[in-house]
């Protein structure tokens, strides 16, 4: 397409170039029109016209003028003439003469005479002289005259009677000689008188001309614009053409130079006009009919280069094709308009009707035209293209004036729509950030209350948690007084240590909060400095037992005994250093140094801690201060921290006029320090501090693992659990373990076999350790003669070692068993070849603690276990660390309880003397170690009382406390229910549910006083029956009610419970 | 000690009758519900009944007739008024039954229930005056928490030495 264009523009600027070329081309002869002043006359009436036609044949010849005078005389006065009125046109054959006679009256006298005669020779002449003659100029190839021809005769100043008379030759035949309206005027009126007359014609022009410069600025919009070009440069350029064409048509350029070149002019404008055309319609509907336009487009280039061509060679003359390119417009004509009706039709919109009307329109012009010259024979006549290209262009102008306002007006609307969205978004945005700011402010009051309520929750949880690690702890307490065993307050103060912790933990969060919200006092007191060191170094110790640490603690002797400060916080801000330094302290030192100088009453303490530990990277030093910052937790994820401590010291430092200072070596070790002036109260030195620390720290050993796989041990204990239970801690060590429930079968194997340690439990029916033992040393020939014999033996009690000895045992081992006492026991008994070192301890130092084997055991307790009241699983765990040895064995005593409890209280029914006890005695002894294995230690503190009541022959504590103890006992029947599967399928049937309703009253009565032991005792007799659902769920809930001492719930469900016991009953 | 089963509406005047005579024998509150009562007669077993009238409107002849019909060896001491006692008057041509009138003096109470069990009253208050003497000696603390195991363990850890209130 694009080339096709440059083909169309090269076409029209070769036409261009041709026409300009032509205007450039010599001329014949040159008329110089000459025209007096004066008005103008139209002469068009009283014409006579004398037609010699057919005088031909008589030989006439138009140069003989006194033969055509004659014979027109003789017409005249034959009255063969009509009298016609200008204009005329007529037809003749070749070589007619017309001649037009008239008077003219003597005031025309020197003005001039102007007339049309196209094509036609002219003679014109004043009382038979001839004043003018004129030849039409020859086309040589088309061998026809000109057209155009307009004559002016100037008029002598005097003449006769004034007979004039014209003489037309039509010089070729097939052409009719015409002539003009006759005009007489003055030279400048001919220029009125021409432009007069052609006023309508002129005007024509004129508009063509304006709406072509009106599409001409349409054009140049839409380009300054950058909107998509609508053909109107093209449409301009017709215009402009045919403007032109018009106008020179009205002869009005004669009056500035030789009208011939402009006729020649003409020619060429014809050949542009449809090509215009085409080029137009084809930048409009090329992309619907492409194919149409194109062969259309090349049809006008071909038609304008082979005119171009036929008339440059001289074949044919651009005058004589004008008919073609009229054809070509046509053509042009009706394939735009059909196109535009197929695209109306199409798409439905019709908007192409004015551009169809006006090519109509222009097409009847065209037509009209061709209808003139040809049919009607007045040649030259070019009024209906004239107004018919005037009205196309008018119409196309308003057409595409309209349409580029409408789409102004349509993007002028689109801005505005745009700009409305654009002031709706702004709106929109606008309230976005009001709403924004108003959410900002918000959250920030929201952040604010947050972070006080923060405060506060910090505050409040703290307290809540407190409260029930104070009740562990106080509890704790009362195993630390009450139990006399020394592993029992081993693990009491294990709970101890780590419930104090747990309160550091929560004493840092609350502290944290009160010096986040700067509630943060210092309270200095009188307080001892070697107090202070003895419990940071007992805590520091306490922490190191179970690593390859050792502590050292350097103490100024001469630090004044007595001070002055907040000692409570210095030790908080030295304890949370030393635990950091114990934490991350592997293996090595660490050091505490406490250093002082003094300054009259004032002393300056210097605070050391330094270590081997893991050091830490300069990068990292600021993150100490950070709060909830941990340094290196991918690495020290499991080194428990709040991230806290370190904060909370530095602050706590800077309210004591203090400041922290750290130097650290990554990989090497780390020295916090700082200095803290207190005012002395006693001068006395502390003095050696030292030797009184290494005590405290010598007091934890380790002990090994060992394999022994070659070692035979018998364990002989009337309780299958208790045998089940040895014999899995000593699995680990590959000992071959053989057991004997009792004395007698004891004495059978000892027989027959060799052991290399015998295990006896001293409290057993029919014949018990001791007695076994004395058994054993009598036997004669006894493989196991020399075997030692440790006592197993729930008494651990001062003396009782010795007591054992003296009987002949070789050594005692307490029940529980503890894994690590026995496994130092057997290795302390067993002959050293039969021991071996275990191969995975690879610390590199083989030490193993209590606490680290308690640790990792306690590691491995399984999760699932459900809580049972009285029951310490940690506890149970410790002795039977596999998780299939706990299952047994709780499921083991389970099946004991009944049995047990039926066995003593039937024991305890027997009792009328003291002398009766000792099977009472016995049976609660075992029932004493069988709690105490499950982990039940309530049970096994208060079976151990019962114990101690019978040997002592305290009937009445017997009497009192059995009834109690019977009842705990027989309640696990029910605690241990859904524990490893247990399931107590003989719950009781509820036979009466009045009593039970009395139950629930009296246990409604007994919240209201607040009788806790009553209501604790009714609802455990409450839970021993089955009920249906919906009362067993009350039920439960009336048992939490109680348990969390709520009378006002307890009321409520009682009173559900006693109505639904009631519809049960009627039921 | 003796085991009363004490019945009535819980007002002021059953409250202060339980106070008095727990001093003296094992009480047993009871509302007047006779499901309830059934089986509260059931588990106490008491020595005797003593029913409070006063302000009982609930109290309807069907506990007389439980009383009667099934607990005829258990005596029965009302307190009422003799507005109180006028609907149940058939009942008290039993010997089972008898009623003390109201408003009376916790003495009078305690001589009604003594002469009821054919106790000696003297020596009732000297039996508990014993037993008083001897939790004389402990300090009564009273524990005050809204939280119920904190009071439990409070109790627990005190109540060896003192008299613990929570």
């Amino acid at each position: 397409m694009k080339k096709l264009r440059i083909s169309a523009g090269i076409s029209i600027f070769l036409i261009l170039v041709f026409m300009v070329a032509a205007l450039f081309h010599p001329r014949k002869e040159e008329t110089v029109s000459f025209l007096p002043d004066q008005f103008e006359y139209y002469y068009n009436e009283d014409w006579k016209l004398v037609s010699l036609n057919g005088r031909k044949e008589a030989g006439l010849s138009p140069d003989d003028h006194d033969g055509i005078v004659k014979l027109t005389e003789d017409a005249l006065a034959a009255g063969e003439y009509q009298e016609v009125t200008l204009p005329y046109a007529g037809k003749s054959r070749a070589e007619d003469v017309m001649v037009f006679i008239n008077t003219l009256p003597g005031e025309y006298a020197g003005l001039t005479l102007g007339f049309f005669s196209p094509g036609a020779s002219v003679r014109v002449a004043l009382d038979g002289e001839v004043i003018y003659e004129h030849e039409p100029e020859y086309d040589e190839m088309s061998g026809k005259a000109s057209e155009n021809d307009e004559n002016f005769v100037d008029i002598p100043h005097v003449f006769g009677n004034g007979e004039l008379w014209i003489e037309l030759t039509s010089p070729y035949p097939d052409a009719a000689a015409a002539l003009g309206s006759v005009k007489i005027e003055t030279r400048d009126m001919v220029v009125i008188g021409v432009v007069g007359n052609s006023i309508a014609e002129i005007g024509c022009c004129l508009l063509i001309v304006l709406m072509s410069i009106v599409l001409f600025m349409l054009a140049l919009i839409r380009r300054r614009t950058r909107q998509p070009a609508r053909g109107e440069l093209f449409l301009g350029l017709a215009g402009l053409a045919s403007g032109l064409y018009c106008f020179i048509a009205t002869d009005t350029l004669s009056i500035f130079y030789n009208i011939q070149e402009a006729y020649e002019m003409q020619e060429y404008l014809v050949l542009l006009l449809p090509l215009l055309l085409t080029l137009y319609f084809d930048q409009n509907l090329h992309t619907t009919y492409p194919r149409r336009f194109s062969v259309l487009l090349w049809g006008m280039i071909l038609n304008a280069v082979v005119q171009l061509l036929l008339h440059t060679l001289g074949i044919r003359n651009l005058a004589d094709m004008v008919n073609i390119s009229a054809a070509a417009v046509a053509a042009v004509c009706v394939t735009a308009i059909v196109s535009l009706i197929q695209l109306d039709y199409r798409n439905r919109r019709y908007q192409t009707l004015p551009s169809v009307l006006s090519l109509c329109i222009l097409l009847a012009g065209g037509i009209l035209n061709v209808i003139n010259n040809r049919l009607i024979g007045y040649i030259g006549d070019n009024t209906a293209g004239q107004y018919s290209m005037a009205l196309f262009s008018v119409i196309m102008a308003v057409m595409h004036t309209l349409q580029i306002s409408m789409e102004y007006r349509a993007a002028a609307e689109e801005s505005a729509s745009l700009l409305a969205e654009k002031v709706r978004a702004a709106k929109r945005q606008n309230m976005q950030l009001f709403q924004a700011k108003k959410d900002a402010d918000a959250a920030r009051h929201e952040a604010l209350a947050a972070n006080e309520a923060k405060g506060k929750f910090l505050a409040r949880m703290s307290h809540e948690i407190r409260t029930p690690i104070n009740a562990v702890l106080g509890m704790d307490e009362m195993i630390l007084r009450e139990s006399g065993e020394p592993h029992i307050k081993e693990y009491a103060m294990d709970i101890y240590t780590a419930g104090q912790t747990l309160l550091s933990l929560i004493n840092d969060i609350l502290d944290f909060s009160k010096i986040d919200s700067g509630k943060m006092e210092i309270v200095p007191v009188e307080y001892d400095i070697s107090s202070l060191i003895h419990d940071l170094a007992n805590m520091a110790s306490q922490r190191i037992k179970d690593k390859n640490v050792r502590l050292e603690v350097e103490v100024d002797h001469n630090i004044p005994s007595r001070l002055y400060g907040d000692d409570v916080r210095i030790r908080q801000v030295l304890t949370n250093i030393l635990t950091n330094a114990v934490k991350y302290t592997h293996e090595g030192n660490v050091w505490l140094r406490v250093g002082g100088r003094r300054t009259g009453d004032t002393a300056v303490l210097t605070f050391e801690v330094e270590d081997t530990g893991i050091g830490i990277r300069e990068e990292d030093l600021p993150k100490l201060s950070a709060e909830f910052e941990r340094i290196e937790e991918d690495r020290n994820h499991n080194i428990e921290g709040t991230g806290l401590g370190m904060n909370i010291t530095i602050q706590l430092l800077s309210l004591m006029g203090s400041r922290l200072q750290i130097e650290s070596i990554y990989g090497k070790g780390s020295k916090f320090y700082f200095k803290l002036e207190q005012k002395i109260v006693d001068h006395t030195p502390v003095g050696d501090f030292e030797s009184r620390v290494h005590q405290m720290t010598d007091n934890y050993n380790y002990s090994t693992k060992f394999h022994a796989p070659a070692a035979k041990i018998l364990v002989v204990d009337d309780n299958a659990v208790n045998r089940k239970v040895l014999r899995s801690l000593l699995k680990e060590t590959q000992i071959q373990v053989t057991d004997a429930e009792g004395g007698a079968e004891c004495l059978e194997l000892v027989q027959k076999n060799r052991y290399d340690l015998i295990f006896l439990d001293h409290m057993m029916p029919k014949m018990d350790g001791v007695e076994t033992l004395h058994h054993i040393k009598e036997l004669s020939g006894c493989p196991c003669q020399n075997t030692p014999v440790v006592v197993l033996t729930a008494n651990a009690v001062s003396g009782a070692k010795e007591k054992y000895l003296s009987e002949g045992f070789d050594d005692f081992l307490s029940k529980p068993v503890v894994p690590e006492k026995l496994e130092n026991m057997i290795k302390k008994m067993l002959p050293e070849e039969l021991l071996k070192e275990a191969a995975d301890r690879s610390s590199g130092t083989d030490q193993t603690g209590i606490g680290a084997k308690k640790e990792s055991a306690l590691e491995n307790l399984p999760e699932e276990l459900l809580q049972i009241d009285g029951l310490d699983w940690q506890y149970a765990w410790m002795h039977l660390p596999d998780m299939e040895l706990l299952e047994y064995t709780v499921k083991e005593f389970y099946a004991q309880i009944d049995s047990a409890a039926d066995k003593l209280e039937r024991f305890y029914g027997q009792i009328v003397k003291p002398e009766q006890l000792e099977q009472y005695r016995i049976q609660v002894h075992a029932m004493k170690g069988l709690a105490a294995t499950v982990g039940i230690m309530p049970l096994s503190g208060l079976a151990k009382v019962l114990e101690y009541a019978a040997r002592d022959g305290k009937i009445d504590v017997v009497t009192s406390v059995t009834p109690i103890f019977l009842e705990e006992w027989r309640s696990y029947r029910r605690k241990l229910q859904g524990v490893f599967g247990i399931e107590d399928t003989a719950g009781k049937e509820v036979t009466d549910y009045s009593v039970l309703q009395a139950l629930v009253e009296m246990l409604r009565l007994s919240m209201k006083e607040l009788d806790i032991d009553q209501a604790d005792r009714l609802v455990g007799q409450l839970l021993e029956y089955e009920y249906p659902d919906e009362i067993d769920q009350n039920i439960r809930h009336l048992a939490e009610a109680v348990t969390n001492l709520e009378p006002e719930e307890t009321e409520r469900l009682a009173e559900l419970l006693i109505g639904q016991m009631g519809r049960q009953t009627d039921a | 000690m003796k085991k009363i089963l004490l019945i009535g509406k819980l007002n002021n005047a059953v409250e202060e009758t339980n106070k008095f005579l727990s001093r003296y024998f094992h009480v047993q509150l009871c509302s007047e519900n006779t499901d309830v009562l059934e089986g509260m007669l059931k588990i106490v077993n008491p020595d005797l009944v003593l029913l409070s009238l006063i302000d009982a409107d609930d109290i309807d002849t069907s506990i007389f007739v439980m009383l009667n019909g099934r607990y005829a060896q258990i005596p029965v001491l009302t307190m009422g008024t003799e507005e109180e006692i006028n609907p149940f008057l058939p009942y008290y041509e039993n010997s089972q039954f008898e009623n003390l009138l109201c408003p009376a003096e916790n003495t009078a109470i305690l001589d009604a229930v003594c002469a009821k069990l054919g106790l000696d009253r003297k020596e009732i208050e000297r039996d508990a005056a014993k037993e008083r003497g001897e939790t004389a000696d402990k300090k009564r603390i009273l524990v005050v928490d809204d939280n119920g195991t904190v009071l439990r363990t409070m109790k627990a850890m005190l109540e060896e030495y003192y008299e613990v209130a929570v």
